[in-house]
Order: structure tokens, then C-alpha cells, then sequence
């Protein structure tokens, strides 16, 4: 749940000096791993097929089956993802060996390009920019994750086996993940938000994925030799771009062809609901975000919550903005110019609208709390822990869309069943 | 306002007693860590008395207990037995505003004004007679006018009292004291900073304040010599932790003074109440002077440890100082004549 | 004093001068206090007509009723909130300097803000938890129950360094304890909030930046009697100051109570301290600066005429960081300790530096 969305304010500089606001990130002891990947491997099969020979299944999809007879001028990734939305990460393919590359691996942060080289496959004597590039050897078999957004990306393509450590278990909403912490199969490495290195060392997953943000215990675990690999989806500005890094796991997992399969699914749901909201006519007004001491926190037009409200057929005051954070603004400037806004959408816990009075009385002045059409995108956040809406909601934008939309078009979607937004009841 | 009429000054409207000790042990208690602290008794037994109209100095040597004694009689350190009487009555039974019309102080603390005029400080004075909101009435500036008067500052009333220097503010300091119209002031080693001329004036000052206005002031200070000159009763705390008191010339009479100061370069003499310096004499110089130059030629002597004798009526004098001030030594190796006391000292270094 | 003028013509400045100039102080600042206020009320992001902000103000109905919730609601809490807290700070900040003797001084060398920070932090954890409890009670109370943690974790400081000073008699000691107690309620703070919700935590961050536009009038009721006895019991103590300048051992000696004194300084200054940052976070800088500033202004220490002037001085900086931080006719809220501090420490700075005797106004 580290990537921003309504009210939350993430990245502001000042605020991440002052609180590391760091994410809980994922994690699992070595044998438990080892006894996973292959019933993975099973069942992979059974999922992909019954050739379990065909070399494009072996190379494309989750499939453990090493080269075990290499020839260099064999192409061993027959089946090449595609990224088209994200704009952080690249993927680009040898024959025996992917490269890897995030852009901007944490904020200002200077591109980080990895090498996947195939199990059996010998490692490839690079040179200029790759020459001191990590080499990491997959599929891999153990994953440490910071955070909770990396773990739908495993359990959606099957592979969350590979999982041996998370950061902070409180965090995580997904339950199959918190058994697993329960059984003992993954590991806590960052329960009080700062990286146990000896943990994570003595542990030695095969890479550590970051949550998109710097740490100073990186290099620390790099010098140790685990991979540490830069997951910073949270740069991305677009919902699908930020969906889209699923393929970037799977580079890693091995689960290339499965991802291409989820990610195809949710992109065609996502434009689908987004085709019916462009016909729905005129953009229907909204008010997002929340105010704090005052000062209202409002997702810029360029954001990812900015593009989901447009995408679902609403528009804001501040929709043109073309910047990809977030806006302080004042209240009288939101009342003044959203106050009429028969929708609003927040992030806060509230049981009923007399909450949101007595959070701030100025609130009740807003048409939307007049009407009762508050909703709130906590409908899905484990009381005390995680809010799925920050996890799985960050792989299904689909899911988020179709919310919003039957948030802000109702007669059009009047059996829609919400997943992780709710109305907040007016008493 | 007439000064006369609401300042401290007139004799018959007090007692003749001023300020008084009565047994009084002082010294401090140290703060334990846990419950009460120990006593440390400083003095004991203290029956003092210092008249209203006169200055009393406080002497002693460094740590014998002044400071202890004076703050014990402002009221900032409790007695440890006995009381404090001004005017006969105990001052503990006053309440601490009681007292602070009755007792002023100045403290050998180094204050920081800030950025208050001479003027402001001293009316800082009136703080026990203003009221609740401590607005000053035309008396009360009548009042603060006069103490600045009274100290020969009132040139210095609108000067920042920060820029003041060490003597002005030591005078601007006790006018806050006359502020508060005290019965009694208590001025802790206020001459400590002070250049000489200062240091006289402020004494000298300080006694005209007593005789003309009429409070009892007591005075501790270092200062033997002027204080002997200048006060008018002396409380003498001496080695043994006791006080002596009486005029000066007593103590020096009774030799109090000298028991306490005398030390092994120190000697103080009792005929002319001043302190000269204890050297070794090595040898006895028949030597002549006029009158008016030969304590000179005495001292410059002491210095070279050699003292003046009249010589013998067979004899001729080593040493020769004539009138004009023309020097004639005589040696085994003939006669010289150095120019001026430097040079003669620096002959008889070698005798 | 100030009215005793002619009686040493000898001196090298004429006592009418510094008279007048503190009229002239006084003037000024209460004339720019009085323009900025209004400004406040008639300027912000959104245009109103002056003639509905007067109507508004007036109590009668505004032409659009969207400019009767900015003005009522949004504008008029907010510059009363700013002029308040701006005196309460620059008059807390000022007894604590005289308290203490200490230039460094502010309304929360005590460590009030940090008690108040341990307050919201510990609502801000326990928020959304499972774990229930008396602050997550709190939480539940919205706005309410964050002004009530901070009232509690500033009072709770306040009590501590009360019950010490019974066993302290150097006030320099105590104020070392206070500084003490506000690092330990500090670290706390920092241990709690890394167990916080991410989001929660932000909203401790929000908090910290400071605020003049959180106040809602059911804020103000509470928060203005609570500041006016805070003000009204500095105005009436600037005898007890004044007889503190001169030090502890001088002011007894004048009659002066000085434990009650401090005692009483102490409970009014962290009543002024805590209520503010209670309701609008630690705002920085006024408390140490405007006692400074008005001091060399004043061209005097004396209480009865600094502590009124702070108060002017504290609400007309604060009203005019108040309007820098939502510059008119933007929509942008910057956070209001940059604006106290960046914008602040610089003119603090150039006047003090040009000012011949600087900090004077208190010992070291």
C-alpha cells in the first residue's frame, strides 16, 4: 500500500525526511521455498499444457526446466513480453539472457538495469554500461518483497511460492500471504521499518525487490550478494502502467506467459469499463481527497487517481493539472470550486457522515456530504492493517474502475458489487 | 513630593537601634538527595547592632562568612537560630513585602539590565508600595528622582543602563535600594569592581547617605584601609568565626585587626591604620632625609629589605638625601649620586 | 515610568524620545495588525466582493451563499485564529525569556510541543486499530479528540516540570529538565510512529507543519477563553516580570514570591503554548522571535509595556505568515512553519544584526 492514491501524500519531500513512511516488504525462509517451486512446477503444468517439452512453454512460462544442453545461437525466450504502459521499466531479450532496466529505480534516482540470465544457460560476458549489471539466475526460486503492491503480482501468475520474506506482515491484506507468515514460510525482515540485514543476509534470497524507495541497507545486502531489484511501479502515473510491472515479476519468476495473460485480461476489462464511461455523456463532477489542519490534499489531473477518475467518466476542478503528485490547497479553494461536487471520494475510516463533521464541521458544508454520496475506498482495509485498495487494487486497476464507475454512473451499473470502495452511511 | 517628608531620612522618626542580631547562627543548608539536607553553620551567636545614621562595614578575611551573614540579614538565607531585628522587630515575622520596605540590598551579583534606562532600574525599586499592576504615581517617580539624587546619578536617568559603567551602575544600583525607602540597606562588596577613585567616592557616599538621610547601612567590602577611614562602626569576622564590632579605631586598638589581617608579608600598623608590607630586614643603614622624603626613602629601602636608623653622632650616613632631592650614596669604592629613587634601589639591591 | 519625562534635561537622549517612539511602535502595530486582519477576511483563493464580505460580517445573506461559508467559516476562523495564537505565542515566549534569563528561550523550552506531540502521535497510532484503548477512544472523536491528546500531553509535561521545580530553586536547571523532557517525549514520538499506519503517520507529519486553518468555531470557543485568560494573566504579572529582570535573588529581595511567580508564569505560559499548539500544531519561531524583535523596537525590557506590544507584534506576524501561506487568488497552502521559519529568520536575523544591542533585552 505505498503507492498514493486519494488522500494519501506519499512523497511530498519534507514529509519523507521528517517519517519514513517506508512499506512493509515481503519475504520467505530458503526451505520453505524449496519445498514450494515444485508443486509450483506441477502445477504449472497442468495449467500450461501437456507438452512439456515444447520448448516455448519451457522457456516462456513458469517453468523451472533448466537448459541443460546450450547452444549460443538458440533463442531460449521464444515467447517475448511487451511492455506498452509502463514507463519506468524495460524488458529487452537475448537468446540465453533478458536485461531488465528501471528507469528511475527510487525518486531522482539513476537507472538500475539487471541481467536474467536463464538457469543452465552460462553467465554472459558483458561489456560498457552492463558490465557491472547483477546477474541474477532464474526463475528464482526465493523473493524477498517491501512491499505489499508486489505480492497480488505474485499470487495472480501462480508463483507465490517463490515468496520467503515480507517486510511487515501487519501490512499485508492478501490472507494467503499472512498464512504463510503464520506457517512459518515467510519471514518478517522489516518489522519495525528498518531492514534486519542479518536477517536478509543469513536468509540470502535470491533478490530482494524493493518498494521504490532508497535504503540505506542496500548496498549493505548487495555487497552480501543478493540481488537487490528495484519494483517502483508507484513512478508510474497511468493504472495499467502501474498494473504492467506484474511482467517485470514474472521476467524474474519465470511466469512471462501467465502475466501477459492476467495483464491482457485486466487491461481489456479496464478499457471496456472505461469504453462505457466515455459513453456515459457528460463527466460526471467529483470531490477526492481529504483535509487535514486545514490544508486539503488533492490528487493533481496527471495522477494515478486523476487518470482512474477521468478513465470512470468524472472530472474535478483540478482534472487539467497536469502534474503527476499531489496539490495542497486550501479549503476555501475546494469549496469554492468542487464544493458543488455531488460525488466525493476520501480515504478515510469513517463510520458515518457524523464523523466527517466532527473531523472538520466545514465538511458538512460539501453537496456530496448534504447528499450522502461520500464513499470511501476503505471498504477492503483490515482494521488495524492493510488496505487491500493499496495491494491488489494497485495490480486491478479493472477492479478500481469499475468501482468508480458504478460510484459516479449508477443507473449504469446497478448490480455492480463494489470490491474496495463503500458509501459511507449517512445516519 | 518633598523629599524630606516620604523619603527614609528623618532621624527622629526612628529607632536608634537599626538594624540588630540577636544570637543569630547563620550558615546554609545543603540539600540532601534524600530528606533533609545537614547544616552547615558558618557563624554563630551573632549579637550585633549597626545604628541608623551611621555606616557599619562588614570585614573579614575571604571566606569567614560575610556573604553568608549579609544574605542571612536580607532574608535570602533563613537565621539558623536567632533573629534579625530592624528597628527592633523581627523581620521573619514580616511578610516577605513587609520586609522589602523595611530592607534593601545590593548584591555583589553582576546584573544584566537589559535594555531598561538607569531610570527604569531604579524604580524596579518601588516593586513593595506599587500596586497590583505596579503603575507608578507622581510619588512614586518623586521618589525614584530623589534616590537618583540622593546618589548623584540623576544625569545618568535616561542612559541604558547597560551602557552604564561599573561605578555609575554601582551607584545606580544602590539608588534602587533607596527606592524601596529602607530602613536599613545592605550593600554586598559593592565596591568590588571598582576603580579607586570610584571605590572612595561610592564609601565616602555611601557614610553621607547614612549621616544626612538616616538608614543604617552595612557594607561588606575588602577595602580595609578606606573602610577603617571611612566607617563609622566596624563588625570584624576573624579568623575563629568571631565577630568583633565597635569603631575602628577600637578594633585597631584592641588589635582584632591586626590578629586578622596579619599575615607573612602583611603588617598592619596600627598608628597610622594602614597595611605595609612584612619584608626581612637584612641591615640596619644609618641614613638621612628631610622630614617630607624620608618615609619615601623608607619604603623604597623596605623594598631591598634594608631599614632607615639615625646615625650615630660619630657616624656618616650611607645613605644622603637632601631636600633639593639630590641623593649621595657612600660605598668602600667612594661617594655616587643616582638620579631618582629607581636608581638608588637599584644600587642598594647589591649591599 | 513612561510618564516621567522631564527631569534630567542633561542627558545625552531625551527620555521624550523613547516616549514617542514607543507610541509610534504601538501605533503602527496596531494599525498593521487592524489592516492585515481585515485583509485576511477580504482576500483568498476565491474572489469575493467586499461589499458581501461586509455583509457577511454584518450577519446579513451574501449574494452567492457559497461566499457566506468562506468568509464565516473559512476566512473569519482563520484570522482570529492567527491573531490569538500569534499573541499568545509572542507573550508566552516572552515571560519564558524573562523566566529563564535565557535569549534562547521560547514557549516550548518546557517541552510543552513536545508533550502535545506525544499526545497526537499516540492518537495517530492507536487510530484505526484494533487495539482499541483510551486513545484510539480518541480517535474516534475526530478533531475533538487530537486537540484533547495534545491538551493532555502538554498538561501532562506541564505537571512533570511543575512537580520538579518544587525540588529545582535554579531556574537554569529547570530549564535544562524541560529541554530534557521535551527530547525524551520526542524519541517517544519517533518510536511510536514506526508503528503507525503510513497514512496515520503522515497526518502526524500534517500536523507538525503547523496551521492556522484547522480552527472551526466550535475550535474557537474553546480556544479563545482559554488564550484569553493565558493573555490576561501575562498582562496582569508584568509587575512580578519586571521584578525578575534584575534576577531571582534581587526579585526576593523586593518582596517577590518568586517560586509562586514562576509557578504561575510556567502555568500561564504553558496554557498560551499548549492551547495554540493544541489546535494548530508546534508553530515555530514566533515565540522565540517576537519578544526579541519588540524589545528592540520598544527600546525597553519593562513588561508593562513589552507584553502588550508582543501581543500586537505576535498577531501581526502571524497574520501576515497566515496570508503568505495561501498567497491570494492561488489555490496553494504552504506549510506555515516554512513560512514562520524561511520567510521569518531572515528579517529576525537583518533587524538584530542592525539592531546595536541585539538581544540585550535578557541576561545570559
Amino acid at each position: 500500500m505505498r503507492a498514493g492514491l486519494g488522500t494519501r501524500v506519499p512523497r511530498t519531500p519534507t514529509l519523507e525526511l521528517t517519517v519514513p513512511v517506508r512499506r512493509a516488504l515481503p519475504t520467505y525462509p530458503r526451505a520453505a521455498a524449496l519445498l514450494v517451486v515444485p508443486a509450483l512446477l506441477l502445477a504449472a503444468c497442468a495449467d500450461g499444457g501437456s507438452t512439456a517439452t515444447d520448448k516455448a512453454r519451457a522457456a516462456g512460462g513458469a517453468s523451472g526446466d533448466c537448459i541443460t544442453d546450450f547452444r549460443p545461437d538458440e533463442d531460449y525466450f521464444p515467447v517475448k513480453t511487451e511492455v506498452r504502459h509502463a514507463e519506468n521499466f524495460t524488458l529487452r531479450y537475448e537468446k540465453s539472457y533478458q536485461v531488465l532496466t528501471v528507469k528511475e529505480p527510487y525518486p531522482k534516482g539513476r537507472p538500475e538495469s539487471y541481467v536474467l540470465v536463464r538457469c543452465g544457460a552460462p553467465k554472459p560476458d558483458l561489456k560498457g554500461a552492463l558490465a557491472d549489471a547483477p546477474q541474477i539466475t532464474t526463475p528464482i526460486s526465493s523473493l524477498f518483497s517491501a512491499s505489499t503492491t508486489h505480492l497480488p503480482l505474485l499470487t495472480e501468475t501462480d508463483t507465490l511460492g517463490v515468496l520467503s520474506g515480507v517486510a511487515n506482515a501487519a501490512f499485508v491484506s492478501s490472507a494467503e500471504v499472512r498464512d504463510r507468515v503464520r506457517d512459518g514460510k515467510v519471514v518478517e525482515y522489516a518489522r519495525d521499518r528498518s531492514i534486519d540485514a542479518e536477517k536478509v543476509i543469513a536468509a540470502k534470497p535470491d533478490v530482494l525487490m524493493t518498494q521504490g524507495t532508497d535504503d540505506p541497507q542496500y548496498p549493505k545486502l548487495r555487497q552480501a550478494g543478493i540481488a537487490v531489484v528495484a519494483n517502483a511501479e508507484w513512478l508510474e502515473p497511468t493504472p495499467l502502467g502501474r498494473a504492467e510491472w506484474v511482467k517485470a515479476m514474472a521476467a524474474l519468476t519465470g511466469a512471462e506467459k501467465r502475466a501477459d495473460e492476467v495483464f491482457d485480461r485486466i487491461e481489456n476489462d479496464y478499457r471496456a469499463v472505461a469504453a462505457k464511461a466515455a459513453k456515459a455523456g457528460k463527466p460526471v463532477k467529483v470531490l477526492p481527497g481529504g483535509m487535514y489542519q486545514g490544508t486539503w490534499n488533492m490528487a493533481s489531473g496527471g495522477s494515478y487517481m486523476g487518470r482512474l477518475i477521468k478513465d470512470a467518466g468524472g472530472t474535478y476542478p483540478w482534472a487539467g493539472d497536469k502534474g503527476t503528485g499531489n496539490l495542497q490547497l486550501s479549503f476555501e479553494a475546494v469549496y469554492a470550486k468542487g464544493g458543488d461536487a455531488p460525488v466525493w471520494l476520501v480515504g478515510e475510516q469513517w463510520k458515518s457522515l457524523t464523523e466527517a463533521a466532527k473531523a472538520d464541521r466545514r465538511y458538512t458544508r460539501l453537496d456530496a456530504v448534504e447528499s450522502g454520496e461520500v464513499w470511501t475506498n476503505t471498504k477492503a482495509q483490515r482494521p488495524g492493517g492493510g488496505n487491500d485498495f493499496y495491494e491488489r487494487g494497485v495490480l486491478r486497476p479493472d477492479l478500481v474502475l469499475a468501482d468508480l464507475f458504478a460510484i459516479l454512473h449508477p443507473e449504469r451499473a446497478k448490480d455492480h458489487s463494489f470490491t474496495f470502495y463503500a458509501r459511507i452511511p449517512n445516519p | 513630593m518633598t523629599v524630606t517628608a516620604t523619603a527614609p531620612v528623618d532621624p527622629a522618626a526612628l529607632t536608634p537601634l537599626g538594624l540588630t542580631t540577636e544570637s543569630l547562627d547563620v550558615g546554609y543548608r545543603s540539600r540532601g538527595a534524600w530528606g533533609r539536607g545537614r547544616q552547615h553553620t558558618v557563624l554563630t551567636d551573632l549579637r550585633l547592632t549597626a545604628r541608623a545614621g551611621e555606616l557599619t562595614v562588614l570585614l573579614g578575611p575571604n571566606g569567614a562568612g560575610k556573604s553568608t551573614l549579609l544574605r542571612t540579614l536580607c532574608g535570602l538565607l533563613p537565621p539558623l537560630a536567632g533573629a534579625v531585628r530592624v528597628a527592633g522587630r523581627d523581620v521573619s515575622h514580616d511578610s516577605a513585602l513587609a520586609r522589602a520596605r523595611r530592607l534593601a540590598v545590593v548584591l555583589t551579583d553582576r546584573v544584566d539590565p537589559g535594555l531598561l534606562s538607569a531610570r527604569e532600574l531604579v524604580s524596579l525599586g518601588r516593586h513593595p508600595h506599587t500596586g497590583f499592576t505596579g503603575r507608578l504615581t507622581p510619588t512614586d517617580h518623586g521618589i525614584v528622582r530623589w534616590a537618583l539624587d540622593a546618589v548623584d546619578a540623576a544625569h545618568l536617568a535616561d542612559r541604558p543602563a547597560a551602557e552604564l559603567s561599573d561605578g555609575e551602575r554601582q551607584r545606580v544600583l544602590t539608588a534602587r535600594a533607596l527606592a524601596q525607602e529602607p530602613e536599613v540597606i545592605l550593600l554586598d562588596e559593592p565596591t568590588a569592581f571598582l576603580d579607586v577613585p570610584s571605590r572612595v567616592a561610592l564609601t565616602v557616599l555611601l557614610r553621607d547617605l547614612a549621616r544626612d538621610r538616616g538608614p543604617t547601612v552595612v557594607v561588606s567590602t575588602h577595602d580595609l584601609e578606606l573602610a577603617l577611614r571611612v566607617a563609622d562602626a566596624v563588625w570584624l569576622v576573624d579568623r575563629t568565626g568571631l565577630v568583633h564590632s565597635g569603631a575602628p579605631e577600637d578594633l585597631i586598638r584592641s588589635g582584632a585587626v591586626a590578629d586578622t589581617f596579619d599575615a607573612d608579608h602583611l603588617a598592619f600598623d596600627a598608628h597610622t591604620g594602614t597595611f605595609g608590607l612584612r619584608r626581612p630586614v637584612r641591615e640596619e643603614v644609618p641614613a638621612t632625609a628631610p622630614p617630607a622624603l624620608l618615609p619615601l626613602l623608607e619604603r623604597a629601602l623596605a623594598r631591598e629589605g634594608l631599614a632607615v636608623r639615625a646615625p650615630r653622632t660619630d657616624e656618616r650616613p650611607r645613605i644622603q638625601c637632601e631636600a633639593s632631592g639630590r641623593f649621595t650614596l657612600r660605598t668602600a669604592d667612594g661617594a655616587r649620586h643616582p638620579a631618582g629613587f629607581h636608581e638608588l634601589a637599584r644600587e642598594v639591591r647589591a649591599w | 515610568m513612561t510618564a516621567h519625562t522631564a527631569v534630567a534635561p542633561a542627558t545625552a537622549r531625551a527620555p521624550v524620545s523613547g516616549r514617542r517612539r514607543r507610541v509610534a511602535v504601538v501605533t503602527v502595530l496596531a494599525v498593521g495588525t487592524a489592516v492585515l486582519f481585515v485583509l485576511t477576511i477580504a482576500v483568498g483563493s476565491h474572489p469575493v466582493p467586499l461589499t458581501d464580505v461586509v455583509r457577511v460580517l454584518a450577519g446579513s445573506e451574501a449574494v452567492d451563499p457559497r461566499w457566506e461559508v468562506i468568509v464565516h467559516e473559512v476566512r473569519l476562523p482563520r484570522a482570529l485564529t492567527a491573531a490569538v495564537v500569534g499573541a499568545a505565542l509572542a507573550v508566552a515566549g516572552a515571560q519564558m525569556q524573562t523566566l529563564f534569563r535565557n535569549a534562547l528561550a521560547d514557549p516550548f523550552s518546557l517541552g510543552v510541543s513536545s508533550g502535545a506531540s506525544l499526545g497526537v502521535a499516540a492518537v495517530v497510532v492507536t487510530a484505526g486499530g484494533t487495539a482499541g484503548g483510551f486513545t484510539g477512544d480518541l480517535a474516534g472523536l475526530g478533531r475533538l479528540g487530537v486537540v484533547l491528546a495534545a491538551s493532555l500531553g502538554a498538561g501532562a509535561v506541564l505537571a512533570l516540570v511543575l512537580v520538579l521545580s518544587r525540588w529545582v530553586r535554579s531556574a537554569v536547571t529547570l530549564l535544562v529538565i524541560g529541554v530534557m523532557i521535551g527530547s525524551a517525549a520526542t524519541a517517544v514520538v519517533s518510536v511510536l510512529l514506526v508503528y503507525a499506519q503510513p497514512e496515520r503517520a503522515q497526518q502526524f507529519v500534517v500536523w507538525g507543519l503547523g496551521s492556522f486553518s484547522a480552527t472551526t468555531w466550535p475550535d474557537l470557543a474553546v480556544m479563545l477563553p482559554v488564550l484569553g485568560v493565558g493573555l490576561a494573566a501575562a498582562l496582569l504579572s508584568t509587575k512580578r516580570l519586571n521584578a525578575l529582570l534584575l534576577g531571582e535573588d534581587y526579585a526576593r529581595t523586593m518582596g517577590l514570591n518568586v517560586r509562586r511567580s514562576r509557578d504561575l508564569a510556567l502555568f500561564g505560559t504553558s496554557l498560551l503554548a499548549g492551547a495554540a499548539t493544541a489546535f494548530c500544531g508546534p508553530v515555530a519561531f514566533l515565540g522565540l522571535a517576537v519578544p526579541h524583535l519588540t524589545r528592540v523596537a520598544l527600546g525597553t525590557s519593562d513588561h508593562r509595556v513589552l507584553v502588550p506590544t508582543c501581543m500586537l507584534a505576535g498577531a501581526f506576524l502571524a497574520l501576515s505568515c497566515a496570508l503568505l501561506s495561501q498567497p491570494p487568488g492561488t489555490d496553494a497552502v504552504l506549510p506555515l512553519n516554512a513560512i514562520t521559519s524561511l520567510f521569518g529568520a531572515p528579517v529576525v536575523i537583518a533587524f538584530l544584526v542592525r539592531s546595536r544591542r541585539g538581544l540585550q533585552g535578557v541576561a545570559q
